[in-house]
């Protein structure tokens, strides 16, 4: 019946084939790897270019374009089966989910010759991206971006500076966004065009950040790009940007598959840990907070499925899926906070310490979360989304 | 009933922060974050020189005769400049010393504390029992003249850079059980340290005793009243949670100063990011969350220095101060956004040492049972029928 919370037989089937993947090729060293140093900086090595290239034969970076076009047309229940067990596992998949993310933007909305060009070098991982889209002073408010990209003759010009601008030290192209028309209504002069990231003139400086993990400062100065770089139409760029936000949101904020591994890990930690003479798990304020946990964790979970139906449904879920992205974002920040004030003093010890809870992930995720909630459009925005657009409050300004 | 510092506090607090900001820099702090003592000897130098070392002790040892009030105080701005954790141990380690016999070895220690020649530390928390004595196994036992301790400590802070680590030990039950404090030179034969790797980077170890000796005038134990040292060690763990209190309120009132700085130079949308409500509302709850914590833990501080009954006010504080802290460096990161979690910026070095005293002293959770049990609720304690075991 309808509806129903149970998962149909393809589903489970579905999750047993990625995990029975996962367990095959996310080898004990490629766990090593991102347990010390992170999923992002970990993507630079060869063992995980390789891991990469395994899940790319799969055709999963186009898991969920259209089959017309090598896609596998799974549906978002189906994407969120396949982000739950990559995350319950720790396997990174920030390469793969902006592939995915990059392709069905071009998909719905490039031009033809977009797609040709662009199309069949994803699912093959020939080409891979990071996104360029925020500036020093284009975060929050993205319509200020300033990099400016004019033509001269067939070829345009790039100059200006990217931020957060994640796995550009390795990946192929930057999916850049641009200032095209410096004239128009700040939303109407911006164009996307895919810049090769070896083109004379770009530098990439490493940021590092708490968690460990590597994002970048990109620099322009005067990259020249052919004119079908160009993706669907000169200065409708904030369009593409739009889109592409919205299925990074549903694609990277909908699942809590690491979350469910947290709490796994933590209820089981606090069953081993004597503390004074009881278990941590014998008392009853640890009993409460765990039970809490267990709730909120439920509810990111339900709000996840709802929203991923409403996508399977045909509807775009702006409301719901600011609801997933805030409370899933925040409960990551409530989870890892909670988790390493339960087990007391060995709550503090990180990874590389041998009692060290899951190996450090669970201080790590804590370190990571800040990102979570501010990162693919800040909470604050998505609480002025849930309101505005889900509850017709006014908007000011 | 006036909630409200005197002249001179502010003034000791004033000279404190200024002392403080010229000398415990976040580029020292960055640096001594990554040494294996995490101590700084020059640093040290010039706090002994200002008698911050001592500013509790009594006068008679070199020490400035402050109440623990005004060491509050100091702990305030230690806790916004981030100083290092010795200064907590070894103030922890003073408040066991001042109040043990015999004579000698206490008028030493303290005269060598105060006049900054000696880090000091305490060796509380074992593997599975961290703050109830009766289930602790470390123990001494008597040969000859002399004592031998064996057993293991863990989270014991500062444990390279300490120059004296004070081992809370069960004594035989022959001699009427109860416990000792053994000093020990981290050096000794038989003592050996295993580091932890912490979330505050802070220098802890675990620390083993395998029959380490001990001299008879190295084993302390209680006042007058009775022989057991523990009554005089939970003493001043009490104190020393108030004195986390204290840190933790300076550490959080920074950085919701360093996020209210950045909220109005931030411009997106063509004004100041603190112009919007939201923002506007987060800082004012971290406002309200720190105010709050200062007067819970100003009360505790005055409760210890006038020598009242003080659990409740403690565990008050404490209970209020964990997840303040943490909670502010969280909502400061959210406010930063990118610009706070690049590790060129120093906001994760409080959020750092936000988790690390989380958990010091206890966290929210110990806390309210231990206010549950001071409002006479019937609170379930764990079994202790075989407590004396380890007792030798």
């Amino acid at each position: 019946m309808r509806p129903s919370f149970a998962f149909t037989a393809e589903q489970e089937a579905w999750r047993q084939e990625v995990r029975a993947f996962l367990a095959e090729a996310f080898t004990p060293e490629l766990r090593a790897e991102v347990g010390a140093v992170g999923s992002e900086e970990a993507g630079a090595s060869a063992a995980m270019a390789d891991f990469r290239r395994k899940i790319c034969e799969k055709g999963w970076y186009g898991l969920n374009w259209p089959e017309s076009y090598s896609g596998l047309g799974k549906s978002a229940v189906e994407m969120l089966i396949f982000a739950e067990e990559f995350e319950r596992e720790d396997a990174p998949t920030i390469e793969r989910a902006i592939a995915s993310t990059i392709g069905l933007t071009i998909l719905h909305l490039g031009t033809e010759h977009n797609k040709q060009m662009w199309i069949p070098k994803i699912s093959n991982g020939e080409v891979s991206f990071a996104l360029g889209y925020s500036e020093p002073d284009a975060g929050t408010d993205l319509a200020a971006l300033q990099t400016r990209a004019e033509r001269d003759g067939d070829d345009w010009v790039i100059n200006g500076q990217k931020i957060w601008n994640s796995v550009a030290h390795y990946a192929t192209h930057e999916w850049l966004a641009v200032r095209t028309d410096p004239d128009a209504p700040r939303h109407h002069g911006i164009s996307i065009i895919v810049v090769p990231l070896d083109s004379p003139g770009i530098t990439v400086q490493p940021l590092l950040t708490w968690s460990g993990l590597r994002t970048n400062a990109t620099f322009f100065e005067d990259v020249r790009v052919p004119g079908d770089h160009l993706i669907g139409e000169e200065n409708e760029g904030w369009t593409y940007v739009t889109a592409a936000l919205a299925f990074e949101r549903a694609n990277a904020f909908g699942s809590a598959g690491h979350l469910r591994r947290l709490l796994d890990d933590l209820v089981e930690r606090c069953r081993t840990t004597t503390i004074d003479r009881e278990t941590l798990a014998e008392r009853p304020e640890v009993q409460m907070r765990l039970a809490e946990l267990e709730v909120d964790l439920e509810i990111a979970w339900l709000l996840a499925y709802r929203t991923a139906a409403i996508v399977d449904s045909g509807r775009v879920p702006e409301t719901e899926g600011a609801m997933v992205k805030v409370f899933t974002s925040e409960f990551e920040t409530k989870l890892t906070d909670w988790g390493m004030e339960l087990l007391d003093l060995y709550g503090q010890l990180a990874g590389g310490d041998p009692d060290a809870m899951s190996g450090g992930r669970l201080e790590r995720t804590y370190r990571v979360a800040p990102v979570g909630r501010f990162g693919a459009g800040t909470n604050e925005i998505q609480r002025d989304i849930i309101a505005q657009r889900g509850w017709g409050l006014p908007r000011r300004r | 009933m006036e909630l409200a510092l005197s002249e001179d506090q502010l003034l000791l607090a004033k000279s404190a922060r200024e002392l403080l900001e010229r000398e415990c820099t976040p580029s020292l702090v960055r640096a001594l974050r990554d040494s294996p003592t995490g101590h700084s000897t020059e640093l040290w130098r010039v706090l002994a020189d200002h008698d911050w070392v001592g500013v509790a002790l009594p006068e008679s040892q070199g020490g400035s005769g402050a109440s623990i009030f005004e060491l509050g105080l100091f702990m305030e701005q230690a806790g916004r400049v981030l100083l290092p954790t010795t200064y907590a141990a070894t103030t922890f380690a003073a408040e066991v010393i001042r109040r043990l016999g015999p004579d000698a070895p206490r008028r030493e220690l303290l005269e060598r504390i105060c006049a900054g020649d000696m880090v000091a530390t305490v060796a509380l928390a074992e593997r599975e029992s961290v703050r109830e004595p009766a289930f602790m196994r470390t123990h001494v036992r008597q040969v000859d003249d002399h004592w031998l301790l064996t057993g293991e400590k863990m989270f014991v802070v500062a444990p390279t850079a300490a120059d004296v680590v004070l081992v809370v030990a069960r004594r035989p039950t022959s001699i009427g059980g109860g416990h000792a404090v053994a000093l020990v030179d981290p050096l000794a034969k038989g003592v050996t340290a295993v580091p932890h790797v912490t979330f505050g980077r802070d220098p802890q170890a675990a620390v083993s005793f395998d029959e380490v000796v001990v001299a008879e005038d190295k084993l302390l134990v209680g006042d007058t009243s009775s022989d057991d040292a523990w009554p005089v060690v939970d003493a001043a763990v009490l104190v020393a949670t108030a004195l986390e209190c204290a840190e933790m309120v300076g550490g959080a009132e920074r950085v919701l100063e360093i996020t209210a700085e950045y909220v109005k130079q931030r411009h997106q949308f063509g004004r100041p990011i603190g112009s919007f409500q939201a923002v506007q509302h987060h800082v004012a709850d971290m406002a309200t969350s720190v105010e709050s914590g200062r007067w819970a833990t100003y009360q505790a501080l005055w409760r210890l220095a006038e020598g009242l009954p003080a659990r409740r006010e403690v565990s008050i504080a404490k209970a209020w101060c964990s997840p303040m802290y943490t909670t502010v460096t969280q909502l400061a990161h959210q406010l930063h956004g990118g610009a706070g979690i690049v590790i060129e910026h120093d906001l994760h070095l409080w959020s750092e040492r936000a988790k690390a005293t989380q958990v010091r002293f206890g966290g929210r959770d110990v806390h309210l049972r231990a206010l549950a049990g001071e409002m006479g609720l019937p609170v379930r304690v764990a079994p202790s029928s075989d407590a004396t075991a380890g007792g030798a």
